[in-house]
């Protein structure tokens, strides 16, 4: 009823929007579709390149890529801190890697019982592996009367492995053992 | 394929066909039914032909490159009109903005000259005839857009209210009110014309 009213009030807009002449579309229109629908592939393929390279539209991005670059490098070099990717690691004193031990020498500060007894578990795993000369067990002597400690091994100190050897290399580890029995009882004597 | 001659099938199933067989001869079927009421619909929304035309075939590629997504829920119609509708709703901002064209000052410019090659009714060249519609058509693109969208639809279109309210996404009774808005505009706008 609402609807009938509204259509009354209306009539004459009514009319006059129903008397309008219809607008077709143009006589090429199925022919330009066509043309378009068969170019689509390569249209959206190039309308890729062209947005990524149409000046007008990469003018202002790339300005804004320049300038945080730029920004960047500025804020970078007022930075005091210096970059931990390019310093030099700092050289640690108080670990000594050697192979041969007569070369380490050893200072008055690193004469403490702990230290002292670390170096020389180290130090021990090499002896074992390398069956050190008579000439570095003298050395290995003086430096174990200096350290004034008595000196034990046991397992947690040692990278433990249990391992088949051969007669041959059985018989070099006895001889190590004695090596090490010897100095440990002229240390002893000292 | 169905055994029907394909002219014989509705719009749903035609686009049903075209998605399963992409049979293009089921698609230009579609263009041939829909060219001539998308483009008075686009062209009585945005009043421009050339636009207009460009609008259509933009629908009309939207209804080709994505078929598949039409559901058979809906009808063609208000799938086809929702499509052409977004377009020329985005068509009109972007005039609105880059100020190709002013709304209030449409017309009056009357060295305004078109070369389309085709010789059907141009609404746009004024003739002897024409100057009613061309009032009422410059009235239409006075009154807001969201009300001249469902008195297209509504008057010029003929639609039912259902299929407006699904096409525009409002509920009916919103879009009898704003139809009935847009009407009392026009009227104030097209006084003059009906006195005479």
């Amino acid at each position: 009823m609402d609807n009938k009213d509204e259509g009354l009030k209306y009539k004459d807009v009514i009319d006059s929007l129903k008397s309008l002449q219809k607008v077709n579309a143009p006589a090429n229109f199925e022919t330009n579709l066509t043309r378009r629908i068969n170019l689509l592939g390569s249209e959206q393929e190039e309308s890729f390149w062209k947005r990524l390279f149409i000046p007008s539209k990469l003018i202002p991005a790339a300005a804004l890529a320049v300038s945080a670059v730029i920004l960047l490098f500025v804020l970078n070099t007022n930075n005091s801190d210096e970059d931990p990717l390019l310093i030099n690691p700092r050289v640690r004193t108080d670990i000594i890697s050697t192979d041969d031990i007569s070369r380490v020498e050893l200072s008055p500060g690193q004469n403490s019982a702990g230290s002292q007894k670390e170096k020389l578990k180290g130090s021990n795993q090499d002896m074992l592996g390398k069956q050190k000369s008579n000439s570095n067990s003298e050395q290995w002597n003086s430096a174990l009367s200096s350290s004034g400690f008595e000196y034990s091994i046991d397992k947690k100190g040692l990278n433990f492995r249990q391992v088949n050897i051969s007669k041959e290399e059985r018989e070099s580890v006895s001889r190590v053992k004695s090596q090490f029995l010897k100095i440990k009882e002229n240390s002893k004597n000292n | 394929m169905t055994d029907k001659n394909p002219n014989d099938l509705s719009d749903e199933e035609l686009i049903i066909e075209f998605q399963r067989n992409n049979d293009v001869k089921t698609f230009e079927i579609l263009v041939q039914r829909y060219k001539n009421p998308l483009t008075n619909y686009v062209y009585r929304f945005v009043g421009d032909y050339e636009a207009c035309v460009d609008i259509v075939q933009e629908t009309m590629i939207k209804v080709y490159r994505y078929k598949d997504s039409y559901n058979n829920v809906a009808k063609f119609s208000t799938w086809i009109y929702t499509i052409a509708g977004n377009l020329a709703r985005t068509e009109y901002q972007r005039r609105k903005r880059r100020n190709i064209f002013s709304i209030n000052s449409y017309g009056e410019d009357k060295n305004e000259t078109f070369d389309i090659p085709d010789e059907s009714y141009r609404p746009d060249v004024i003739t002897d005839s024409g100057i009613k519609d061309k009032i009422i058509q410059d009235a239409l693109l006075k009154i807001s857009k969201v009300y001249r969208e469902v008195v297209i639809l509504r008057d010029i279109q003929e639609m039912s209210y259902e299929e407006i309210a699904e096409i525009t996404g409002l509920n009916v009774g919103t879009v009898k009110s704003k139809i009935n808005r847009g009407r009392a505009q026009l009227q104030k706008l097209l006084k003059d014309i009906y006195r005479e």
